[in-house]
């Protein structure tokens, strides 16, 4: 069984409890404005390049059998269309200036490598983040690593827009210790043009989901211009709350720490010159969400729920 | 949760004091130009053996050097110290035929090391009174069998006794001096409070260290009276553990409720800006009185005629006007100022392997990292049974940023000085040497060799030359066209290394005690073990035991190349030795897709990957195979490994040409057991997994991994938390020594320059992590705003 992954990334500490080991995956059919790992979004793998790190030596264009790879001027072209993903141009390309936003990874090699860190993760829960792009979208790949995963004691957790049919949650409810859920607008025209869609879907699997599954943490990317205003966000608090069972809220600031990514993958990013978030703003939307009697964190970096994977690797934690 | 306290007035205005005014000050040195033996007075001292004049010296300087007493200060003593990088200063002893003749053999007045703890319990507990009567006893004992024993020791036994007892009082004259001056100021005082504190310190000096403390504040100053004179007669010494010598004094203070808390508080903390008066932060106005070419005991080069370049006093030690001022040289001039090899251990377990970890143990760390102190260097010593309260002080300290406490894992350490003829109980009293080397308190005579193991490497591509000098330093081992397979390749590189470990083995041997016919010292002798029982030196004979390290040096360097040599050449043949070897001696010009290969495609220590860890492992296997070989021949010392360069990486990496993993010419070596800096995206918990992959039970001087991290990714409780998981996980997995450091302003500016070099450096900002390099200019300059204070 094999997945786009992009990469695995280790020793992540705000994706969940403790030390985390984080997948993301390749593929989202969302289009948010805002969005940080934009090279994700495509179904399969996008060619990125870095102009900083290429010496212009030609080794991918002499690699490529498919005449993807073209002199241009200065510089090399790239014609996607002619391009069989044979990933040839990024093996020859010792400087990583060319290569692909993820690739094909066996299950194997994926719980491989979230075993690695795994004598850390008895302390406080720590364990493996699904997140992306949108992890559901493989869903039956998803499955089998969270199932492998809970087999031997790991804990895990899920990041997910929700965007994805109602089976695709379904099917790793019984295997996901913790779902990060998305909310990010309701406001129906803002959907539209923020989230490149204004189906219900999301809003709607996730009030299937919280009656299902009660360790759900809301996440809420707070954009400038889009999601802070009060009466957007008192809607937000209102939909979260009346699912009935929510006890973490987590809001995500604002950032700009994917904008290089655009640049790299060859994609028109929008919100280049919002200013990240104030702090002013983020405790106010705080003191709002506490006020509806949730817990909140900033950034996505505290505990949720008393959570702590008992490994049948390896039993020599100490208790906490 | 650990309850924080803030500084009380009295510390705030030392700390100010400290940092406002003697930071900036250039430091007097005294008995620059005085050698006892010209007082006219001393004729007769002429006649007297060499031990017995350095006891004069040490109470020529007790009777001489100023006392002053400072404001505010609870503990007094000023000592006229040392510097590692800019010199000693005492008054001499020797006479002109014997200097010129000491001097032939690198030796003088100026050949101690330090590096020792004593067992400062001797002084607090037993007192001047208390020492006196054991060496009086011993003394009586040793004329009574006189005519049984060979007439010349005898002799030299009872000069060192003597000037035992002589050194003693010398330090009953310093306490004395310094009463004197309490009491002269306590007349002058106005303040009500300040004349009672003036008058408790004169109080405290008639009573210590001339007998056994009772109080906290009279072992203390027992204590660091003792200290002041010793470190005014150019010794270097560590503090040991100061928790476990303390606590009794301060339990009973509370107890009897003749202190509390914050009092206990005040005078540590006192003492602890003692520990850095003689800073001076301006390496430029320091007063170097380095005397070059001393030799002090620790060796470091050797050559293939077997000479041995005293070369302690290398060239980092002074400026060179020759060389452009960021040279290697001038770069890290000053660097070693302030060095003084001051540092402590707190915590681990009593004599019987039971937690004696305590409240000063916290109350030392945080007060050090709440005023941001330079010295004492505090290290912690840790279990799987450490309490969560402690855990939580070291998890603040570090995450505060200061790269301290330094933590050592006991299970581990105890293991390995399981090795050694030393006993369990002792081995558990164990603490540091100045830097981060374990070392048992009041009983080890302790030197060390570094063995580069990168040079050994050249030696292999190089028949036997380094490149820098082209000395033959090495072996010549034939052509490397010859070696077709990595186990012929490693085979010769272990010969190389080989013949380096057994040449410095035959150094330190020929060498162990000879610091001792010019460089004797009465009054550290009388403070550590068997000394007394044995009449003789610390630096001779003395000492219970002779501890010796060869340290491995440029591990995470030697190792990539290994793995380099391995994958490349013989295994997946993309290219012979010889191109190889071509393209390091041109420096990687002209090789740059190479090059890039190398840095990008070949996993590396730190990444956590179980076939490049086997080669570590294998190269720590049979470097300890060595020592294990070396110990057994040795009689007079016990041999033991480690693996660290110290602050030196930048001084030793430049002996080097370009190095297989891709290093260039004369750069850095990777920190001490540390991974290649910026090698790895992997992180921390992959370094650590790295780290403890191999057998360190024979490392028992030390294996310290400096680990980099973002503070910000510590943040609030969980961030403690998580902290708390990474040590927690260190010791868990058999870690040995362990420094974690939180990123500063200043590495995030430099990783804007060089960003090959910082490939690994993470910063947060709202939901995700992200690779610093990996962002655009205006937010790379946007996040080094948030690290300015
Ligand atoms: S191989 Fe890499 S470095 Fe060379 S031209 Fe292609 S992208 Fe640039
Ligand atoms: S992936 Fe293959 S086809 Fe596409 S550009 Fe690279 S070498 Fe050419």
């Amino acid at each position: 069984m094999k997945a786009y992954i992009s990469k695995i990334q280790h020793f992540n500490v705000h994706d969940g409890n403790g030390f985390r080991t984080t997948v993301f995956f390749q593929g989202c059919n969302l289009r948010c404005k805002w969005c940080q790992n934009p090279e994700l979004q495509n179904p399969t793998p996008i060619m990125m390049y870095d102009k900083a790190l290429c010496t212009g030596c030609g080794a991918c264009m002499e690699a490529c059998t498919n005449k993807a790879l073209e002199p241009c001027g200065e510089g090399i072209y790239f014609h996607a269309f002619e391009c069989t993903l044979c990933m040839k141009c990024e093996e020859q390309c010792f400087n990583g200036a060319r290569f692909f936003s993820s690739h094909k990874c066996t299950l194997e090699y994926v719980l491989k490598e979230c075993l690695k860190d795994e004598a850390f993760y008895v302390y406080h829960g720590g364990g493996v983040t699904l997140s992306g792009g949108e992890p559901l979208l493989q869903s039956d790949f998803c499955f089998s690593l969270l199932h492998s995963l809970k087999s031997i004691g790991i804990s895990t957790a899920v990041e997910t827009a929700g965007y994805v049919n109602y089976e695709a949650i379904e099917k790793v409810i019984e295997d996901t210790d913790v779902f990060y859920y998305d909310v990010k607008l309701i406001d129906r025209g803002k959907r539209k043009k923020y989230l490149g869609s204004d189906s219900n879907l999301m809003l709607d699997n996730l009030v299937k989901l919280s009656r299902l599954h009660d360790r759900i943490v809301i996440r809420i990317p707070l954009i400038p211009g889009v999601n802070d205003s009060e009466t957007e966000y008192i809607r937000i608090m209102k939909y979260i709350k009346s699912l009935g069972n929510i006890r973490y809220v987590q809001i995500m600031p604002f950032h700009q720490l994917g904008m290089r990514k655009y640049e790299l993958a060859d994609i028109n990013y929008e919100m280049k010159d919002i200013d990240a978030e104030n702090t002013i703003k983020i405790n106010k939307c705080s003191d709002i969400a506490k006020s509806y009697g949730f817990e909140v964190n900033i950034g996505g970096g505290g505990f949720v729920y008393e959570l702590r994977a008992v490994s049948k690797v390896k039993e020599t934690g100490m208790p906490t | 949760m650990s309850t924080s306290y803030e500084l009380s007035p009295r510390l705030k205005r030392l700390e100010c004091r400290l940092k406002s005014k003697d930071y900036k000050q250039p430091k007097p040195w005294y008995f620059e130009n005085v050698n006892i033996l010209n007082i006219p007075e001393n004729e007769y001292l002429k006649k007297e053996s060499i031990v017995i004049r350095k006891a004069y010296a040490i109470r020529y300087v007790a009777e001489h050097i100023p006392t002053p007493i400072y404001e505010d200060e609870l503990i007094v003593g000023v000592p006229n110290q040392s510097s590692v990088e800019f010199g000693m200063c005492m008054p001499r002893y020797l006479t002109e035929d014997e200097r010129d003749y000491f001097r032939r053999l690198g030796l003088s007045e100026l050949s101690l090391s330090g590096h020792h703890p004593p067992d400062w319990s001797r002084i607090i507990e037993k007192g001047i009174s208390g020492l006196r009567e054991e060496v009086s006893k011993q003394l009586l004992a040793m004329t009574k069998v006189r005519d049984t024993n060979n007439e010349a020791e005898v002799e030299n036994e009872t000069d060192e006794l003597r000037a035992m007892l002589l050194s003693l009082d010398g330090l009953e004259t310093l306490a004395i001096r310094y009463a004197d001056k309490a009491l002269e100021l306590a007349v002058k005082e106005k303040g009500k409070t300040r004349k009672q504190e003036l008058l408790k310190i004169y109080e405290t000096l008639c009573h210590v260290p001339d007998r056994p403390a009772d109080t906290l504040q009279e072992a203390v100053q027992s204590f660091w009276i003792t200290y002041t004179l010793l470190a005014s007669c150019g010794e270097f010494l560590p503090l040991g553990r100061i928790d476990q010598y303390l606590i009794k004094y301060y339990l009973d203070d509370i107890h009897l409720r003749r202190i509390d808390d914050e009092q206990a508080r005040d005078i540590i903390g006192s003492f602890l800006i003692k520990c850095n008066e003689r800073n001076v932060l301006d390496a430029k106005k320091f007063i170097p009185h380095m005397e070059y070419g001393t030799f002090s005991g620790v060796i470091h080069y050797v050559s293939r005629e077997d000479t041995l370049i005293y070369e302690n006093k290398n060239r980092e030690h002074f400026y060179h006007d020759d060389e452009p001022e960021d040279s290697v040289h001038n770069k890290y001039f000053g660097q070693e100022a302030n060095n003084r090899m001051m540092t402590c251990v707190v915590g681990g377990t009593d004599s019987n392997g039971n937690d004696a970890a305590n409240r000063l143990s916290g109350m030392i760390i945080e007060l050090i990292s709440e005023m941001r102190l330079l010295f004492p260097t505090v290290g912690v010593r840790m279990s799987k049974n450490t309490k969560d309260e402690l855990l939580n002080i070291v998890a603040d300290a570090i995450r505060s940023g200061q790269g301290e406490p330094v933590i050592y894992n006991d299970e581990s350490i105890l293991k390995s000085f399981s090795k050694l003829s030393i006993t369990a109980d002792e081995a558990r009293n164990y603490s540091s040497d100045g830097c981060w080397e374990t070392i048992i308190p009041g009983v080890t005579n302790f030197s060390y060799s570094l063995v580069n193991t990168l040079q050994c490497l050249e030696y292999v591509f190089n028949h036997g030359h380094l490149l820098k000098t082209g000395a033959m330093n090495g072996l010549d081992c034939g052509d490397i066209r010859n070696l077709t397979t990595y186990d012929m390749f490693y085979t010769v590189f272990l010969k190389e290394l080989y013949y380096v470990m057994d040449a410095l083995w035959r150094i330190n041997i020929e060498n162990r005690g000879i610091s001792s016919l010019s460089a004797p010292d009465p009054l550290l002798s009388v403070l550590c073990d068997d000394c007394i029982e044995s009449g003789r030196d610390f630096y001779g004979d003395g000492a219970k035991y002779h501890l010796r390290c060869l340290l491995l040096t440029g591990f995470a360097d030697t190792v990539d190349s290994l793995n380099v040599i391995k994958k490349l050449v013989y295994e997946d043949r993309k290219i012979t030795i010889e191109e190889l070897h071509g393209a390091m001696l041109d420096n990687w010009k002209g090789h740059e897709r190479l090059l890039a290969y190398i840095r990008n495609r070949i996993p590396k220590y730190g990444d956590n990957d179980v076939t490049t860890d086997s080669t570590g492992i294998r190269l720590i296997k049979d470097f300890s195979s060595k020592i294990i070989e070396l110990r057994k021949r040795s009689y007079s010392i016990q041999l033991t490994g480690g693996i660290g360069t110290f602050h030196m990486y930048a001084l030793w990496g430049d002996t080097v040409h370009a190095s297989a993993n891709g290093r260039q010419a004369y750069d850095a070596l990777a920190p001490n057991y540390s991974p290649v800096p910026g090698n790895s995206e992997k992180g921390p918990l992959a370094a650590i997994m790295s780290a403890t992959r191999a057998d360190l039970s024979e490392m028992t001087t030390g294996t310290p991994l400096d680990l980099s991290v973002n503070s910000n990714e510590f943040e609030e409780e969980s961030g403690r938390e998580r902290l708390k998981d990474l040590i927690r996980g260190f010791i868990d997995m058999d870690g040995q020594i362990l420094t974690i450091t939180a990123t500063s302003a200043e590495e995030l500016k430099e990783a804007m320059l060089y960003p090959e070099k910082h490939k690994d450096l993470r910063v947060r900002m709202g939901g995700l992590s992200a690779y610093f390099i990996q962002l655009a200019p205006a937010q790379q300059e946007k996040i080094i705003e948030r690290f300015v204070p």
